[in-house]
């Protein structure tokens, strides 16, 4: 693996580094408060998530997770509270700041179908400010990265929806960020490339990235994340290590503990 | 950390890439709009420099008027540049030379026509009446009579009447002119109005790929993501702009340049044509941005640009000739209707920036108002 998070210090090579414990936060989320008209989304959530460390927001449809990381990423203003990466607010003069270090991989392929891969890792490099003398080294590492460097010239709409998935993730690794934010990552992705995209994802975290991570899928939450947020009404239920929880709640699983906190009815 | 130009550059590229790989695209913005303004200017007589027809011209009054409608109407310099009179004695033969398309229209002039025009009076019967006889396989011709025999009638009861008023005998020799262009100015032929008539059709559906190409990108998350980049986002809104700006003024300029080359089409002085063009894609950027605004899908989009195109160019009496007033009372709300007003100054009386910026403000108006639209509609949708 080359030394894409180099944002913290790393070069994200075989060796772990230190727990993520002793390292300082990376992104603060203090009391964010966020209501649509009468219907409140999130309310007073608060959570860190420290350099090195992959954190598993959980929760059912509606439960505030897409809003939160909207509201981490500065695309979406809080009504309250404060997100921070590094210190600095994402919303806001330093926002632009805060969201250099900032690597968003939203539910969506946020991609641009007709254009080539390399073209559009080109564009998203440029935004991101990538220096230009570097970014035909950063575009080949960020596909060499998820596995895509022979497809390079091949347009997007000529590649399967998993290798879409992973481009989907290079896009947000060319700058290097402190702090990744993937959004159900995998959803419809098949077995193989899940677990490809997963296994990266531990790379990257074990290189020191900050990793805020939603799925619906426990196993790979369980298998990804040092911590987990359950979420459900806005509100953080618990906050625990996956594979403790389980035993804290007298559960078999992660899964049986989820619906032990937020119940078994239907949700929109 | 990112600077503005250069997302605004990056962005202006990317969006003008996206589009050369999107054939449709390509084919409505440059190929479509000739095909059409080229097809509906040779159907219309667009290239009358090098239309010519015959009209038989049968006199059954023998007095001064039909000698006034040969030499006056059809012996102006303009008409005589498309139109050869012919005499024929009788009705009859005029009909045998319609069938076999010896001439392009038959004129008749009825018995006393000079004196019933003398006295200034419309025709109580219809065998009182100028009439045209068609060839339908001619209708140019047809039409062009028509337009020559309703001038010289209306003109020469005018005068009769207004030399009656003045207590003068009507005089054998009515000050007849029969005017085709603009006073001051060159005429608006058809292909210099269907030019830029079928520009604005076209910028409009490049507008509306511009808009499926938005709402796609919004459905995809691309939105998220660059609010979520240290971008500035109005530096990618200017950049999205410019790239509109760039195929909205290309579409023209290749219109422009082939309507020029082929049928002598002539749009006016480069710098205020410029200008017009700037403002016309800055309304219709307006209006798509309303359109991609309550779009869900990039489906959507399109056939909501294209309806609105539509409805624009007919409001905006793109299809109609050159010449007619075919506006509904509603045409104003149309920013192609300034557009072509615009234009047609141009082409027609050679003027400069000051003579169009009344259009230009209202096109200006028309673009401001479509982006202050879809900021309200886009923060009431958030």
């Amino acid at each position: 693996m080359t030394g894409i998070v180099d944002q913290t210090g790393t070069d994200g090579g075989a060796d772990p580094g230190p727990r993520p414990e002793s390292q300082p936060p990376v992104l603060v989320c203090s009391e964010l408060v966020k209501s649509f008209g009468e219907r409140g989304a999130v309310d007073r959530l608060s959570f860190e998530v420290r350099a090195g460390e992959a954190y598993g927001l959980l929760g059912p449809n509606g439960a505030g997770k897409t809003t939160t990381l909207r509201m981490v990423c500065g695309i979406l203003p809080s009504d309250h509270g404060t997100a921070t990466i590094d210190g600095r607010a994402v919303s806001g003069r330093d926002g632009a700041r805060a969201r250099a270090s900032l690597g968003y991989v939203p539910q969506g392929l946020a991609l641009f179908p007709t254009l080539r891969l390399d073209e559009n890792l080109r564009f998203w490099a440029k935004l991101a400010g990538v220096p230009r003398g570097q970014r035909r080294a950063r575009v080949a590492e960020a596909l060499a990265l998820v596995g895509l460097e022979d497809r390079a010239r091949d347009r997007v709409e000529q590649c399967s929806g998993g290798m879409q998935r992973r481009l989907n993730l290079a896009v947000a690794l060319l700058h290097r960020p402190r702090l990744l934010v993937l959004d159900e990552p995998t959803v419809g992705v098949d077995p193989q490339s899940r677990a490809s995209l997963l296994d990266r994802l531990a790379q990257l975290r074990d290189g020191g990235a900050a990793v805020l991570y939603t799925s619906h899928y426990m196993d790979e939450v369980a298998r990804l994340c040092d911590r987990v947020g359950i979420l459900d009404h806005g509100r953080l239920l618990e906050e625990g290590d996956p594979h403790e929880l389980p035993a804290r709640y007298g559960c078999e699983d992660l899964e049986a503990v989820f619906l032990q906190l937020t119940g078994r009815e239907l949700r929109d | 950390m990112t600077d503005w130009p250069s997302t605004a550059a990056a962005t202006a590229g990317l969006e003008l890439r996206r589009w050369a790989r999107e054939p449709i695209a390509v084919l409505s913005t440059l190929v479509l709009p000739l095909i059409m303004a080229a097809l509906i200017s040779v159907a219309l007589g667009g290239d009358l420099g090098d239309y010519h027809t015959t009209f038989a011209v049968v006199d059954e009054d023998r007095g001064v008027a039909a000698g006034q409608f040969t030499e006056r109407v059809l012996g102006d310099p303009q008409v005589r540049e498309v139109v050869r009179a012919r005499p024929v004695p009788t009705v009859d033969e005029a009909i045998a030379l319609l069938d076999e398309g010896d001439v392009g229209a038959a004129v008749v002039l009825p018995e006393g026509l000079t004196a019933r025009l003398a006295a200034g009076t419309a025709p109580s019967r219809p065998s009182q009446a100028i009439s045209v006889l068609p060839n339908p396989d001619d209708p140019v011709a047809g039409d062009l009579a028509a337009v020559l025999v309703d001038q010289f009638e209306v003109r020469a009861r005018a005068v009769a009447l207004v030399q009656g008023q003045a207590g003068a005998t009507p005089a054998p020799a009515w000050p007849l002119e029969v005017t085709v262009g603009s006073p001051g100015g060159t005429a608006l032929d058809a292909a210099t109005h269907y030019g830029p008539a079928l520009g604005l059709f076209s910028v409009m559906v490049t507008m509306g790929f511009a808009a499926a190409r938005l709402v796609g990108d919004r459905q995809r998350g691309v939105v998220e993501r660059l609010a979520a980049s240290p971008a500035s986002p109005a530096a990618v809104v200017m950049g999205r702009a410019l790239a509109a700006v760039a195929l909205g003024g290309l579409s023209l300029a290749t219109l422009a340049v082939v309507m020029g080359a082929l049928f002598g089409a002539w749009w006016g002085p480069a710098l205020p044509v410029l200008v017009v063009t700037v403002a016309l894609v800055l309304a219709l950027g307006g209006v798509a941005a309303v359109l991609a605004a309550v779009a869900r899908t990039p489906e959507q989009a399109q056939s909501l640009s294209l309806s609105v195109a539509f409805l624009f160019a007919l409001a905006s009496g793109s299809f109609a000739p050159p010449g007619t007033a075919l506006r509904p009372p509603f045409a104003w709300v149309a920013p192609t209707t300034h557009a072509l007003d615009a234009f047609a100054r141009l082409s027609t009386e050679h003027a400069g920036v000051g003579a169009v910026a009344p259009q230009v403000a209202a096109l200006c108006l028309f673009g401001l108002a479509g982006l202050a639209l879809t900021a309200a509609i886009t923060r009431r949708l958030a």
